[in-house]
């Protein structure tokens, strides 16, 4: 069991190392640099501007560049933000909670609605019930997360009064307000999450009813919510934390698009103002740390995966 | 079966139940609910006018007020700020000797009062009596002669260092309440360019660490930096030995950084920030038709531009024909309505009409007719090809000038890049047509100083040449009498349209809004919350609750 995870987390290196050069390289290669940026186009001269960039180290190679920066964040230093002046690190861990936070509340809702109401429909299919979910699930997929953030907030927010409409509140720092001001990014984002669970659910739950061993089973006489909790669900539910587990990846490297609707200060935004801004170590730092979680979640789905199933314990 | 649906269905909707239970009352709300509306309206802002908030009862201490700012701070320190959310910061913390009032004239901040050699190249400055920086050190002429010395050190990164280096300035401390700075010229526009937003601000060294980086701001302004998470949020507290008596009113002040507009208005809306700036422009051309009960929304105008941008160093634009066209094509009321929807300022120059230094500069009327004129003339083939940079905040305007171009024979294409992309296309001249944008303008040399090849802004005016205009602006920095300066700069202004060097389309429209229960604001002369001259900015303002 060790030696496989050991395995697969061994096979994700290589990746690791590719996708480092590539956002090192992406990010220089885009016109605009971070000195222009920092110290506006208007009067720079060149003498200044090569000091400039001798300090910031940007007059090097490309290559000595790359080997200096993943040899210091190899071991944990992922340098200083040219623009906040503070190290990247901080920046990562200033900002990750919201991010975590977010991302579980929204899985946390899109499973809790998804999968229940994806058994429902496969379980009843063609009935109403199915309808309705599958009116829930095309929603959540089609609708633009800006506009339906907006539309809870103008509901929620502005007329009922019931909710805040942006912000995030530490939960150490109160409870209560955190719950309140997670629930319309966490339902916004989740909705469109569910969509997709939804539909996969109740598409793989009907693929395993229709199965021969299903079939067996009732006809040996087992009831019906033993066929389906027991066999059927088990198996149907493999591509579904599958998905999640996608989604979770997805999600950690920051929803933009709710964080700005909610001004919630998550990865994302950090990510698309550091590109605007030309930060390289702050884009090179968030990304690598976001692709080492991503890894981690990847990890934590093959071992569901052995929970659920555990003849995928591969050799 | 029919069993096993119900139990189903009955699942369902607890899990429903508890879900929808979970959202509203899931805890006690510590936070104020939205207000409901008072039974009063308030008084409608014309557009045109600055608005001042209201003080009947006279002002009120305490509470902190949360000011919805649209872009994050980039650097703490004040010689650096090109940005607008650093400029929005440190006006609250950071002040300079000397500031434009509302009518532009530089009246003391730091510097109490000030005395000018006959030949305006002696400048002694005497400061403030009593002034402390947030640390609690008094203000002497030393720290002034510090900043200066670091501006003009190659090392700071100091925006203005050019500026002073081509001035030749000098600055010595005469005693510890007398500061004396010495040019070899740029009489004229001296004092506009130690006003100019906060970059010659007066910081204690202690502001910087070993490394020269700010890590604390210690200014002399009403509020104080007390934390701050980049990208979220920057907490001022008053400060309570601020020179002027009995100011600021208020506690503290949160800027909180909220990128997009719609959710800033809807921030306002629900009263979860007191006040904000630039609103979605559809939304308050609505707010001012019909004003909402419980917030004021502000249109103001100060010397402000955007500026039609064509290259000169390259086919079509280096040809005057061509750029003429260009000119005459171009309805600036048409581009007002189509991008603005009309709350611009349409005139041909920098400036707001009560500036002193708006001139008496006719504009040039868009004429199709001749704009096709000048189109043969350049010897244009229909549809010849030109490329626009635009900003993705500049989109909008894409349509409106394509449709004025393409009927004179342009074929527009529009590359959309991020800020940094387009100033490095910019720079490099790698474009036809650019709009530009400039605020922060207190003396015509600002703007118009571009318009050399000696100005390292050149490219900022697409790299327009011409050794008559050199010495016009060459003139215009020596003269100190404002009449003689105002009649070497229509000169300048009728030149640049005579050779369509850049064309001036509008004064933007700037917009505020607070929560009616936000007392003593008036929006400043520049992106400030502060007036810099230190009146009527968030340093009077109150809360009345």
């Amino acid at each position: 069991m060790l030696r496989y995870f050991i395995r697969r987390a061994l096979a994700l290196v290589p990746v690791f190392f590719l996708m480092t050069v590539i956002v090192f390289l992406l990010i220089r290669m885009i016109p605009g640099d971070p000195v222009d940026v920092m110290y506006g186009a208007e009067g720079l001269d060149p003498a200044r501007r090569a000091a400039l960039e001798r300090s910031l180290g940007l007059d090097q190679p490309l290559v000595v560049q790359y080997i200096k920066w993943l040899g210091r964040a190899l071991t944990g230093d992922l340098g200083r933000s040219y623009r906040a002046q503070m190290p990247v690190l901080d920046l990562i861990l200033q900002r990750l909670p919201a991010t975590l936070y977010l991302s579980l509340a929204a899985l946390l809702f899109s499973v809790v609605l998804a999968i229940p109401l994806g058994i429902l429909s496969a379980v009843k299919r063609n009935s109403w019930a199915d309808l309705g979910a599958i009116g829930f699930a095309i929603l959540g997929i089609s609708l633009p997360q800006f506009w339906s953030g907006i539309m809870l907030v103008l509901l929620f927010a502005i007329v009922l009064g019931w909710l805040p409409s942006i912000g995030y509140v530490p939960p150490q720092e109160n409870f209560g307000r955190f719950l309140r001001h997670i629930i319309l990014p966490a339902v916004t984002l989740g909705w469109s999450l569910a969509g997709t669970t939804t539909r996969l659910t109740r598409s793989s739950l009907l693929e395993e009813l229709g199965k021969d061993y299903v079939r067996t089973a009732r006809g040996m006489g087992l009831p019906e919510h033993k066929v389906l909790w027991e066999h059927a669900l088990r198996n149907a539910l493999i591509p579904t934390v599958t998905m999640i587990g996608l989604q979770l990846a997805f999600l950690i490297g920051g929803a933009v698009i709710v964080e700005t609707v909610f001004a919630w200060p998550g990865i994302g935004l950090l990510i698309v103002d550091s590109i605007f801004a030309r930060d390289y170590p702050v884009v090179q730092g968030v990304i690598m740390a976001v692709a080492v979680m991503v890894v981690l979640v990847n990890l934590l789905v093959d071992f569901i995966y052995t929970l659920l199933d555990p003849r995928i314990r591969l050799e | 079966m029919k069993t096993k649906y119900l139990k189903w269905l009955t699942l369902l909707v607890a899990l429903v139940l508890v879900v929808s239970a979970c959202q509203p009352a899931a805890t006690p709300a510590p936070t104020t609910p939205p207000e409901k509306p008072p039974a009063t309206l308030p008084p409608t802002v014309p557009p045109q006018e600055v608005a001042t908030t209201e003080a009947p009862a006279g002002p009120k201490y305490g509470g902190v007020i949360t000011f919805a700012m649209k872009e994050d701070v980039t650097t703490l320190d004040p010689l650096k700020a090109i940005q607008y959310g650093d400029i929005r910061l440190n006006g609250l913390v950071v002040q300079q000797l000397v500031a434009p009032d509302r009518s532009g004239k530089f009246v003391g901040v730091l510097a109490e009062s000030w005395e000018t050699s006959a030949d305006g190249k002696e400048w002694i400055f005497h400061l403030r009596p009593g002034v402390k920086f947030h640390n609690g050190a008094d203000l002497t002429a030393d720290d002034v002669k510090w900043i200066f010395d670091r501006i003009l050190d190659e090392k700071s990164g100091a925006v203005m260092r050019n500026t002073y280096l081509n001035i030749g300035l000098k600055v010595e401390v005469v005693d510890p309440r007398t500061v004396k700075m010495t040019i070899e010229k740029g009489a004229g526009p001296f004092l506009s360019y130690l006003a100019l937003l906060n970059r010659s601000g007066i910081i204690h060294r202690d502001s910087y660490d070993a490394e020269g980086n700010v890590t604390k701001l210690i200014g002399t302004g009403p509020f104080m930096l007390d934390s701050f998470k980049p990208g979220e949020s920057y907490t001022l507290k008053r400060f309570d030995q601020y020179w002027k008596e009995g100011e600021p009113y208020l506690d503290g002040v949160v800027l909180k950084v909220i990128t997009d507009p719609v959710v800033r208005l809807n921030a306002l809306r629900t009263g979860e920030v007191d006040m904000t700036e630039e609103l979605p422009l559809a939304d308050v051309k609505r707010l001012l038709d019909n004003p909402d009960p419980n917030f004021t929304v502000v249109v103001y105008y100060f010397n402000s531009g955007a500026r039609l941008v064509m290259n000169h160093t390259r086919p079509p634009f280096n040809d005057l024909n061509a750029r003429m066209a260009v000119q005459y094509a171009f309805d600036r009321e048409a581009y007002n309505e189509a991008v603005y929807f009309g709350l611009g300022q349409v005139h041909n120059q920098p400036f707001v009409p009560e500036d002193v230094w708006y001139l008496d500069v006719p504009m040039i009327q868009p004429d199709l007719q001749k704009a096709k004129e000048y189109f043969q003339k350049a010897g244009l083939k229909e549809g010849t090809e030109i490329t626009m940079l635009l900003m993705p905040n500049q989109k909008d305007a894409a349509e409106i000038i394509d449709a004025m171009l393409s009927q004179v024979g342009f074929k527009v294409k529009f590359d959309i890049v991020d800020a940094a992309a387009w100033n490095a296309r910019g720079k490099a001249l790698d474009y036809d047509l650019l709009m530009g944008t400039m605020t922060g303008i207190f003396d015509p040399d600002r703007p118009y100083g571009y318009l050399t090849p000696k100005s390292s802004g050149n490219w900022l005016v697409g790299g327009y040449s011409n050794p008559k205009m050199d010495e016009l602006l060459e003139q215009g920095i020596s003269e100190v009498d404002v009449a003689k300066r105002k009649e070497i700069y229509k000169q300048v202004l009728q030149l640049v349209q005579d050779d369509a060097a850049t064309m001036y389309v509008l004064g933007l429209p700037w917009v505020e809004g607070w929560r009616n229960y936000v007392k003593g604001y008036r929006p400043g002369n520049a992106p400030m919350l502060m007036m810099m001259d230190a009146s009527e900015g968030l340093n009077t303002t109150w809360l009345d609750k």
